[in-house]
């Protein structure tokens, strides 16, 4: 019922954008902004990087405002355009790639966990340790992959919503997304559940960044 | 009875059971199964051990200039689009200058009031009245006035 509500809104939105209204535009910014964000910086990590994007996702929506017709829900259509940049992001930095970015940012995670709590040191090694690991572990998935993974695990889009936003087929997303929780699986699953609920009970939203 | 071994459902099962979107009554048949089988709850830890190591993951705020390098990334594209369509217009020698004078003033009168402005900054509420001083004004803010050569490149 919240989904429904939801879609409606946006599009809604997105139409008061297309005949000029500019509040409309800001509200719809405000509401997809963070996992726009989430998003790409979980498929690039690099936090400049994923905000560029960003910024040519709400872009290109805004550009794209007097064609607009809600023939998708909104959330699939800013996720195509999202995961479209993304993709090619990726191809086209594939040579730069390196360790640089990921080791850069993680320092500055560390800091706001620090804040957070001021846990003990080895309590903070070890998450961050663990942190680093789930990190790793998602670079290191194709990218169609990743991208379907992130999208089905913090964006709670469903198969068919992933499906119009990596334009394939439904079953090619559950066999994109099957096998990413297999590999996944057989990368973090040896973690310690007990430091790692310690950690999840600390973040908002809890199951993701919808 | 709903196994995981050997059945071609069985990582959908496993993947909607855990993330919570498996229907209700699937759901409660999969979790009698779990009570018997060994293979599919050792499945079902490791899934959630996935899961919740992923929910791990902070996720990061925009920066707080986010919001402003939008709207003025809007802005700037914008004024290029005016920029060159009313070069377009100004510099086509096919269209001649009195012509081109009144597709001016149409296209301004058709530009300013609404949907091609950026939506931030708020506009000023005089917007809507267009008059020659108005329309030369903008035009200086273009560099309309001076010929292309002389102009700076519009990217
Ligand atoms: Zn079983």
């Amino acid at each position: 019922m919240e989904a429904v509500a939801a879609l409606e809104r946006d599009a809604q939105l997105m139409l008061q954008v297309r005949e000029g209204d500019e509040t409309s535009f800001a509200l719809l910014l405000e509401r997809h902004r963070g996992p726009v964000i989430n998003f790409l910086y979980r498929m690039v990590q690099d936090r400049a990087v994923s905000e560029e994007l960003a910024q040519e996702v709400f872009l290109r929506v805004y550009r794209s405002r007097a064609s607009y017709e809600p023939a998708a829900k909104f959330t699939t259509w800013l996720f195509r355009i999202a995961t479209h940049l993304a993709l090619n992001a990726l191809r086209d930095n594939q040579k730069a790639k390196g360790r640089r970015s990921l080791d850069h940012d993680f320092g500055e995670a560390i800091e706001r966990h620090v804040a957070d709590r001021q846990p003990t040191i080895e309590q903070e090694l070890i998450r961050n340790t663990q942190l680093k690991e789930i990190r790793l572990a998602i670079e290191a998935l194709p990218e169609k992959q990743r991208a379907a993974v992130l999208m089905h695990k913090y964006q709670g889009l469903e198969y068919a919503q992933i499906a119009q936003a990596l334009q394939c087929s439904e079953s090619a997303v559950k066999s994109l997304i099957f096998r990413a929780y297999q590999t996944l699986r057989s990368r973090l699953a040896h973690m310690a559940p007990g430091a790692l609920q310690d950690t999840r009970t600390r973040q908002p939203g809890g199951a993701g960044d919808r | 009875m709903i196994c995981l071994k050997d059945n071609s459902q069985g990582a959908e099962i496993l993947t909607d059971y855990c993330a919570g979107s498996l229907e209700a009554i699937r759901a409660a048949e999969f979790e009698a199964h779990l009570h018997d089988c060994g293979t599919c709850r050792s499945q079902v830890e490791l899934q959630r051990q996935v899961w919740n190591a992923l929910d791990a993951w902070p996720p990061v705020e925009a920066s707080p200039g986010f919001d402003a390098r939008l709207y003025a990334r809007i802005e700037s594209e914008q004024k290029r689009w005016w920029r060159r369509a009313m070069r377009g217009l100004l510099w086509n020698p096919l269209v001649p200058a009195a012509g081109a004078a009144a597709m001016l003033a149409i296209a301004v009168l058709a530009w300013i009031p609404g949907e091609h402005r950026a939506p931030q900054p708020a506009p000023s509420a005089s917007a809507e009245k267009i008059d020659v001083q108005q329309v030369e004004q903008a035009l200086d803010d273009m560099d309309l006035l001076i010929p292309v050569s002389q102009s700076p490149r519009v990217l």
